[in-house]
């Protein structure tokens, strides 16, 4: 994973990987016979990082405390698993530049989809959130913290601003 | 096959700009590691060690493009008419965003993998910060914007800089990687800042209704 996102999926090769984990590539090849299915596996591990840590929250009382909670657990899983972090919100771009690793990786979306439906049902569940129909709701958290993340990973840490300014407009919903 | 010696009848800036658009186009596509002199080369129609007499190495030439591709698009982005309404002027940069993508994708896609190259190539973080200090203004000014008319009355400029970055990036990057934008995200964002426009207290009229 760290040569993944080094390098990139393009530029990590399996010999180097080998190399790096202290495996012949012969030893490497025997489990993942394609790169392809080494970054899938990857993946697969690198989310399960966080993936179930940040479901917790959709446990929460309130649907404020699910989105503090959410980011503050984003913000301290960045600085404990910087690589995986990273590795995870690139995705998307190495998706688009290898569809078909797209067609493979299927748990990034389906995680999201899955987090912002519960999101929401919470807030409707405690009339937190009012006027705005569920779907202008999803989209818009979902667009919003994911552009969080982005800006978080590619260019400076998560800002611990943006939580409270999303917190303070659930709160004015 | 690539013609040798310099083409007839050439002008020096005008086979320099055509690299770059070349360049511009095959650092989109393939990232800064993957790109192809080769390949640019042969876009031009030039030998590939012609293009290093413009440009003395693949990072430079990373760094032209930059700068040639950030001019044109920075100040075609943010709304240059003084809008009233902070409602408008978002609606304004997604619509100015769209018709720069459709006009100029190669532009768009190269800004948008920007900071993922500098993120692995830490010698462009220069030019990553020029784009933080143009992006910085860009979303302040709105952020100002929308405290100003009350909009976005219940946050503090800071507060709402950062909100506004994240949506806009957000939308941005989306549409970027999935090539195309996300369903509704546009209608979406729309929709939440004209619920904030409604419920701004400044406001004479309160409209309250569904979105």
């Amino acid at each position: 994973m760290k040569l993944f996102s080094l390098h990139g999926y393009q530029g990590a090769t399996m010999s180097s990987i080998a190399k790096d984990a202290g495996y012949t590539p012969n030893a490497l090849r025997h489990h993942f016979a394609y790169k392809a299915d080494l970054y899938v596996a990857v993946f697969a591990d690198a989310t399960n990082y966080f993936y179930p840590k940040l479901v917790t929250y959709l446990y929460s009382d309130t649907f404020e405390q699910a989105v503090q909670g959410s980011m503050s657990e984003m913000m301290k899983l960045a600085k404990e698993y910087p690589d995986h972090i990273v590795f995870v919100s690139r995705a998307p771009d190495e998706f688009r530049k290898h569809p078909e690793l797209a067609e493979r990786i299927t748990v990034r979306d389906n995680f999201q989809e899955f987090f912002y439906a519960s999101l929401i049902a919470l807030g409707r569940r405690t009339g937190e959130l009012g006027n705005l129909s569920d779907q202008t709701l999803n989209v818009f958290f979902r667009n919003t913290m994911q552009g969080w993340i982005y800006e978080g990973v590619y260019s400076r840490n998560l800002q611990d601003t943006t939580q409270s300014a999303l917190i303070k407009l659930a709160h004015h919903l | 096959m690539a013609v040798r010696g310099r083409p007839k009848g050439s002008d020096s800036a005008v086979t320099k700009e055509k690299i770059i658009n070349a360049a511009r186009v095959e650092f989109a596509a393939n990232g800064f590691d993957g790109a192809g002199i080769v390949s640019i080369a042969e876009n031009v129609d030039i030998a590939p060690s012609a293009i290093y007499h413009y440009f003395q190495s693949k990072e430079k030439l990373y760094v032209e493009v930059f700068e040639s591709t950030a001019s044109a698009i920075w100040d075609s982005v943010f709304p240059a008419e003084n809008h009233s309404t902070l409602v408008e002027a978002v609606e304004q940069l997604l619509d100015n965003s769209r018709r720069l993508a459709h006009k100029l994708p190669a532009h768009s896609d190269f800004l948008a993998s920007l900071p993922i190259e500098a993120k692995l190539h830490p010698q462009f973080s220069e030019i990553l910060k020029q784009r933080a200090v143009y992006q910085d203004k860009t979303f302040r000014n709105l952020a100002l914007l929308g405290v100003q008319t009350g909009e976005l009355h219940f946050l503090s400029e800071d507060e709402g800089t950062e909100l506004i970055r994240s949506i806009i990036m957000g939308w941005f990057f989306e549409k970027h990687f999935r090539r195309e934008e996300i369903e509704h995200s546009a209608d979406a964002i729309i929709s939440m800042f004209k619920y904030l426009y409604a419920t701004n207290p400044n406001n004479n009229n309160l409209a309250i209704g569904n979105y």
